[in-house]
């Protein structure tokens, strides 16, 4: 009589259907990934749509970002510090030198006496 | 005509485009009739070039030269400068053969505004002619960067639901790729200038100076070169890792657009290597790192592209990995840098046009039916549509290299190339064969055999006369190489020996005094031209 393990094996047909389905045919599952040459399959499939096309859609965002980055300093350092900065400042400077202008005859005429009034004071008690 | 054949057979298409521009959009049918007349013009035009270059196809160099090379824009160096050789030659069949087929079968699938549909697809023909016939690098990268607009739009505009994701992801990954292989022979073409004194962008004269580069920058100079054309093609081939716009591309893009993208513009990618990589930088492709690299990433390419399609539940996108896996073999040919490697290489790219074409177009006739190309709606369809199942059949195992099909004589002579240059590279190639069979032949009993499970596909009508016609000529030349692939083989002997003569000896021209180190490098020296500019003022120095 044959020892059992190698009856078994006979009865079993060498275990063949049980070890491609291990291997090939993806219907033997460890805890729902399915196992052999179709679990790599699935495996370099998340591979491939997750790394390396996370790669590529990667590149995409990040020029998209340096695009966001660049206008953003386009807009508030090169456009409003470097061009609308100086024309803010320069408005501001312009006050006071406005004050000598302003088109109204009696402001001139107060200006000239006040001007008078202090150089007669001052070279008058020299 | 015998003169300019290859102006003809190149601006027919462009023709064609104007013509359909003078056609109201709304005459849907006219528009539709004209562009078959002139996709089957330029098929028709290409038939003379079979018999004319039979009778010269073993005479050196190119044939049926066209017109000079640095008269277009004599300031650069740009010719408008045409000719072909036996790879070239084929390449050039199969695009106007694909062609006329990819237009006949998009009658009925483009609906929405066919008059820009069909001018386009003109536009994408006469880019990639240009392409395959172009002896001046201007002229190619004109042709090449030609390609790329008339293919954003058709995926872009009629393609699938993510169209405009795969259109810009095709265009801005592939002209990545494209400047990088400009910035490259703009160094070739400078380099060229300093050996020679003369500016010139004709290929012919580049391969005369282009090997000096390791010598005269390094090394290191040179493979930073080697990898400015080498991304531009493995991006186009695609070879892993830059092939992840294919799947996007190829599922997004409509039926003929496909056929036409997996058919003949992944060759582009495989020509240049050979055309451009190879001659180039024949050291550089001799270095072991530099080899082993391109041979792993096509074995990858294989294998990975093979497991990566007996996962997926979508067809098309089944079969664009599928094109991933094959032209790993034809890269894993090219750089096996032997005979067989590179006949078998060129003719393994004719066989996946057909049977990849064909692959694209039996997706489009279930799709065009049912819209949707999940394989888990399909079931029994050879009971409902048996003509259609009997050709995908064909197809099918044409693909996976079923011996008296054209499949299996590309890749047994690729594997046995392989084998010669290093028996484990076939090893680990092997299982790419039994990959495509086992994903073809599953997604074949998934979908034709068994029981019909759907309701909707009980009412499918089988192929059109139409339909047909545009099946029957892709059997008809897969049985053909299959059966008696002599011809092409014959075709290919001088341009791959040669080829193969030029990355082992490649002749440069001697104006600069090398050191002996150098000088084994070099087998022989250049022609008349050489021996005049030795004799005239001095070379400047370039840089040692």
């Amino acid at each position: 009589m044959a020892a059992p393990p190698v009856y078994r094996t006979l009865l079993n047909k060498y275990y063949v259907d049980e070890l491609y389905d291990k291997l090939f045919t993806g219907r033997s599952t460890i805890g729902g990934v399915r196992l052999g040459a179709i679990g790599a399959g699935d495996a370099l499939w998340k591979f491939d749509s997750g790394v390396i096309d996370g790669g590529v859609n990667g590149t995409g965002w990040f020029t998209r970002f340096a695009g966001f980055v660049s206008s953003w300093w386009d807009k508030w350092v090169i456009d409003w510090f470097c061009v609308n900065g100086p024309a803010y400042v320069t408005r501001m400077l312009s006050r006071p030198a406005r004050l000598l202008q302003w088109g109204l005859v009696q402001w001139y005429a107060l200006v000239m006496v006040f001007g008078v009034a202090g150089l007669l004071w001052y070279y008058g008690l020299r | 005509m015998y003169n300019h054949i290859l102006s003809i057979i190149l601006f027919t298409p462009l023709v064609g485009a104007l013509v359909l521009l003078l056609i109201p959009g709304e005459r849907k049918d006219a528009i539709r009739w004209v562009a078959n007349i002139f996709g089957f013009l330029g098929f028709a035009v290409s038939l003379p070039l079979i018999g004319w270059f039979w009778e010269v196809k073993d005479l050196p160099g190119f044939k049926f030269v066209e017109g000079t090379p640095n008269a277009w824009i004599p300031t650069i160096g740009a010719g408008y400068y045409l000719g072909i050789d036996g790879i070239s030659f084929l390449l050039i069949m199969l695009t106007t053969f694909l062609g006329a087929i990819a237009i006949l079968s998009s009658w009925t699938a483009i609906q929405e505004r066919p008059k820009e549909y069909y001018a386009w697809f003109m536009v994408l023909q006469t880019g990639m002619l240009g392409v395959f016939m172009s002896l001046d690098f201007f002229l190619f990268f004109v042709f090449w960067e030609a390609m790329l607009v008339p293919m954003y739009l058709l995926i872009g505009i009629w393609g699938g639901p993510r169209r405009l994701y795969a259109a810009i992801k095709f265009f801005l990954y592939t002209l990545l790729g494209s400047v990088m292989m400009l910035l490259s022979v703009l160094f070739l073409y400078f380099f060229h200038h300093t050996q020679t004194g003369v500016y010139t962008f004709s290929i012919q004269e580049l391969y005369h100076t282009a090997p000096l580069v390791p010598h005269v920058y390094g090394t290191t100079t040179a493979v930073l070169l080697f990898f400015g054309f080498f991304l531009a093609f493995a991006i186009k081939v695609p070879m892993f890792p830059f092939h992840t716009w294919l799947p996007d591309a190829h599922v997004e893009a409509p039926t003929a657009g496909s056929v036409i993208l997996a058919g003949v513009l992944l060759k582009m990618g495989t020509y240049g290597l050979i055309r451009f990589s190879l001659p180039f930088f024949p050291e550089v492709v001799h270095y072991p790192k530099v080899r082993l690299t391109m041979i792993v990433l096509s074995l990858i390419g294989i294998i990975y592209g093979g497991l990566v399609s007996l996962v997926q539940t979508d067809m098309k996108k089944l079969v664009a990995y599928s094109s991933v896996s094959h032209l790993g073999f034809c890269t894993l040919g090219i750089f096996a840098l032997n005979g067989p490697g590179l006949s078998g290489s060129v003719l393994q790219q004719i066989n996946h046009g057909i049977s990849t074409g064909a692959l694209f177009l039996i997706v489009g006739i279930l799709y065009e039916r049912r819209h949707t190309r999940d394989i888990a709606e399909y079931g029994g369809i050879s009971t409902i549509m048996p003509v259609y199942a009997t050709i995908a059949l064909i197809m099918f195992l044409s693909s996976m290299g079923l011996p008296l099909l054209n499949g299996f004589v590309g890749e047994f002579t690729i594997l046995q190339a392989a084998y010669m240059a290093n028996w484990v590279w076939a090893a680990w190639a092997v299982p790419g064969v039994v990959l495509a069979a086992a994903y073809l032949l599953w997604l074949y009993q998934r979908v034709f055999f068994g029981k019909v499970e759907n309701p909707k596909n009980e009412k499918l009508l089988d192929l059109s006369p139409r339909e047909l016609a545009t099946f029957l000529p892709l059997v008809a030349v897969a049985l053909w190489i299959g059966l008696y692939p002599k011809p092409f083989f014959q075709i290919l002997d001088q341009p791959v020996t040669a080829l193969v003569e030029q990355i082992n000896h490649p002749q440069v021209y001697n104006v600069r005094q090398l050191p002996e180190a150098d000088v084994k490098a070099q087998a022989t020296i250049g022609t008349q031209q050489t021996a005049k500019l030795a004799q005239t003022a001095a070379v400047p120095e370039a840089g040692r």
